[in-house]
Formats: C-alpha cells, sequence, structure tokens
C-alpha cells in the first residue's frame, strides 16, 4: 500500500517509528489547509508560512507526546492554532484590516496583508461577481474575533465536525457552537446587501 | 434532536443548522415549521447561502519547497532497535579495532620469538607463568604496604568496632545503588545527540 493510501493515524504510528517518508505525506497532504487557516487568521504570507512551518516541526518532533486515540489533524491543528493566538495576542493584532494591515507602509507590505482571493483561473465575466463576492466574504471573515473566525473556519472551510473543532480549541462543545452561531450572525449582517440575507 | 412544539417558536439554532444543511431526516415538525414560518425559512436560505460561500473559499498552499523546509527541521523519533544496530555496529568497529592491535602484538611477539629459536612456545609459557606469580605476589604486598601507610588498616579497625556489620552493609548497599543511578544518568547524557537535546529545550 503506498503512503498516499494510507489513513493519517497509520502515517503518524510509522513516522513516530522514524518513516520520513510518512511524516512527509502528513506535511503534504495538511499543509494546504492549515497554512489556509493560518493565513486568513495572520493575513501575512510569509508569517503565516513561518506559523505553519513551526507547527509541523513542533508537531513531528513531539510525536512521543501524540496520543493516537486523538486524530492527528486535532493534534496538528490545535498546536498551529496555539502558535496563531499566541502571536496575534503578543502581537495585539486588531481584527479589523480592511486594505492591508494598519503598519502595512509600502505597497509591497500592504498587498501581502490585505484580504484578497488568490484565483489562479481567468475570470471571465460570470466568475469575476463570483469572485468579488468571496472578496467580500474574506474581508468580513477577517473582522471577526479571532476566536469566533478559528470556529468558523474549521467548520465551514474545513469542514471540520464541532467535536474536533472542541478538541482543537480546547473549548467546550457549546462554546464552539455559539461561537459559530455569533459568527455567521455577524457575517450575515455584514453581508446583508452582498448576499441578501435578513439581518436581526 | 429532542421532540418539542415550535408550532408557537420559532427553530433553535441547532435546529436551523439542521435545517440547513439537510431536509433528509428531519423531524417533521421542524420541515412543517420551516414551510410555515416565512422567517424561519429565511434564516435557513441566509443559512444555506453562507455555508455554501464559505466553502467555496479557496484553500491557500505554502509556497513551493514547504516541505522540504519543514523536514530538514523535523528530527523524527529513531526506534530501538536501529538504536541498538547503531550501537553494535559502533562496537564492532571498535571491536575489530581491538582485534587488529592484538593480532599486530601476536605478530610482533611471534616474529621476535622466531630471532631466538631456543626459545620454544612452552618455555616461554612456563616463564610467563612462574613469573606471573611472583608479580602478583608482590603487588599484593605492596597494596597492603600502601593501605598501612594510608592509616587504613586502623580505619578498618575503627568502623568494626564502632558500626554494627548491619550497618555498614546497609551503607554499602545504598552507595552503590546512588552510584549505579549517577553512572546510568551520566551514560544516557553522554549519549544523547547534542542536536536533539537543543531542539527539545
Amino acid at each position: 500500500m503506498s503512503y498516499r493510501e494510507r489513513d493519517d493515524g497509520e502515517l503518524a504510528g510509522l513516522a513516530r517509528r522514524g518513516d520520513e517518508r510518512a511524516a512527509r505525506e502528513l506535511v503534504e497532504r495538511f499543509q494546504r489547509p492549515v497554512f489556509s487557516i493560518v493565513h486568513r487568521m495572520v493575513r501575512d504570507r510569509e508569517l503565516a508560512e513561518d506559523l505553519t512551518q513551526e507547527a509541523f516541526v513542533r508537531t513531528f518532533n513531539n510525536l512521543d507526546r501524540y496520543d493516537p486515540s486523538y486524530k492527528f489533524s486535532s493534534w496538528l491543528f490545535k498546536i498551529a492554532y496555539n502558535l496563531t493566538v499566541d502571536h496575534l495576542r503578543r502581537k495585539e493584532v486588531p481584527t479589523i484590516s480592511i486594505h492591508g494591515a494598519p503598519d502595512a507602509v509600502t505597497a509591497e507590505r500592504q498587498q501581502a496583508t490585505s484580504v484578497t482571493l488568490e484565483s489562479d483561473e481567468e475570470a471571465p465575466d460570470a466568475r469575476l461577481e463570483a469572485i468579488e463576492l468571496a472578496d467580500e466574504l474574506e474581508r468580513a471573515i477577517a473582522t471577526l474575533r479571532e476566536d469566533y473566525r478559528t470556529a468558523i473556519l474549521l467548520r465551514h472551510v474545513e469542514g471540520r465536525p464541532y467535536e474536533e473543532i472542541a478538541e482543537i480549541m480546547d473549548i467546550p462543545l457549546g462554546t464552539v457552537k455559539t461561537y459559530i452561531f455569533r459568527a455567521r450572525r455577524q457575517l450575515r449582517d455584514e453581508l446583508a446587501d452582498v448576499y441578501d440575507a435578513p439581518g436581526e | 434532536m429532542n421532540e418539542r412544539d415550535i408550532r408557537h417558536t420559532h427553530l433553535t439554532p441547532d435546529e436551523l443548522e439542521a435545517a440547513a444543511e439537510t431536509s433528509a431526516g428531519l423531524p417533521e415538525a421542524v420541515r412543517g415549521h420551516v414551510h410555515s414560518c416565512a422567517s424561519c425559512a429565511r434564516e435557513v436560505e441566509g443559512l444555506r447561502r453562507l455555508s455554501a460561500a464559505l466553502a467555496g473559499l479557496p484553500s491557500r498552499a505554502p509556497s513551493p519547497g514547504f516541505a522540504d523546509r519543514v523536514m530538514a527541521r523535523v528530527t523524527l523519533p529513531v526506534p530501538w532497535h536501529r538504536q541498538m544496530a547503531a550501537a553494535v555496529r559502533e562496537r564492532t568497529a571498535a571491536g575489530l579495532g581491538v582485534a587488529a592491535t592484538v593480532a599486530a602484538l601476536l605478530a610482533g611477539t611471534g616474529l621476535w620469538a622466531f630471532r631466538f629459536p631456543d626459545l620454544s612456545p612452552a618455555v616461554v609459557a612456563g616463564w610467563l607463568a612462574s613469573h606471573a606469580g611472583d608479580l602478583l605476589w608482590q603487588g599484593a604486598i605492596a597494596a597492603g604496604r600502601v593501605a598501612y601507610g594510608m592509616g587504613l588498616t586502623d580505619l578498618a579497625t575503627v568502623v568494626q568496632a564502632e558500626v554494627s556489620l548491619a550497618s555498614a552493609f546497609a551503607a554499602l548497599a545504598t552507595i552503590a545503588l546512588v552510584g549505579v543511578g549517577a553512572f546510568s544518568v551520566m551514560i544516557r547524557l553522554v549519549r544523547q545527540d547534542p542536536d536533539q537535546l537543543a531542539r527539545a529545550r
């Protein structure tokens, strides 16, 4: 069986026994989802790469502490989340930033920290509107509190179940549901004009 | 989802989410309420649109070579059987070195012996045996003289008078245990990879 066909738990077990190819497969499998979450949290590509890399390194360098009864993805996301939140709290990064971070003084830095949708496809007119709408959604997400943002990204972008989100964020299940409910409400209020969704 | 009378109330957040995700498996009361309550129907539709928009956001990729950069910093645990194999390889190399040295000494001794044809192996062995006995005996006498000169024999007399045999054994056993424990900790520290120690901090 190739490494791509093995599930996360098997690969983690192999990596615990020193199998570098298994570890690499896990990195390639989770680099996009972890980076996506972290990037949407910190809105700085270079910083997001550093934090994501650090999350993976800490995960594998502490594999002897990993409990196989938990999902590997939960453990990895938990480490990434803690790293990101610690950074945000140390730097006191504001949650609201419409066109780049407040300290962005050069065009390059503004570009790196602004919330824009990246699309590799050519955008015919029909798609352009969808991209602009998604861009609005990204900016609305950036206005959320960090814990609301994490919860709703894990739930709706990464498709994680509530129980796993509770493990990752180390909060009760009820609190996860509250965060997601409030995040949705805030997003719908922010995007009421765009999505024609009623506010309260 | 608990059954309750929702004819006169609106749907709970859990019910709204369930209704937004799928209509299959929904309690009839919830499904009926969505059809009859315009406010809840709008909530469900709004949730569906938002969920679809969030799910449609693209995932983002780190720059090329990300996995290589991660693996360059990762130190995976080394399984016990690989550690043993490495230790055996190291000891094998040392053992081969010792064997080569002994072989060289023996070869040298053999070459020296051939220069003295009157010396047979039996004569050499006999000479070694008789002189080895003398050397051992003189070594024991010298060790006794040194001990007497250091006052160890007087110390032994005092200890015998002042301390019971049981206490002496207990003290020796404790010292031995502490010594073995300290020694094993030292061995582990010496064998630990310095880079791994630095990363673990």
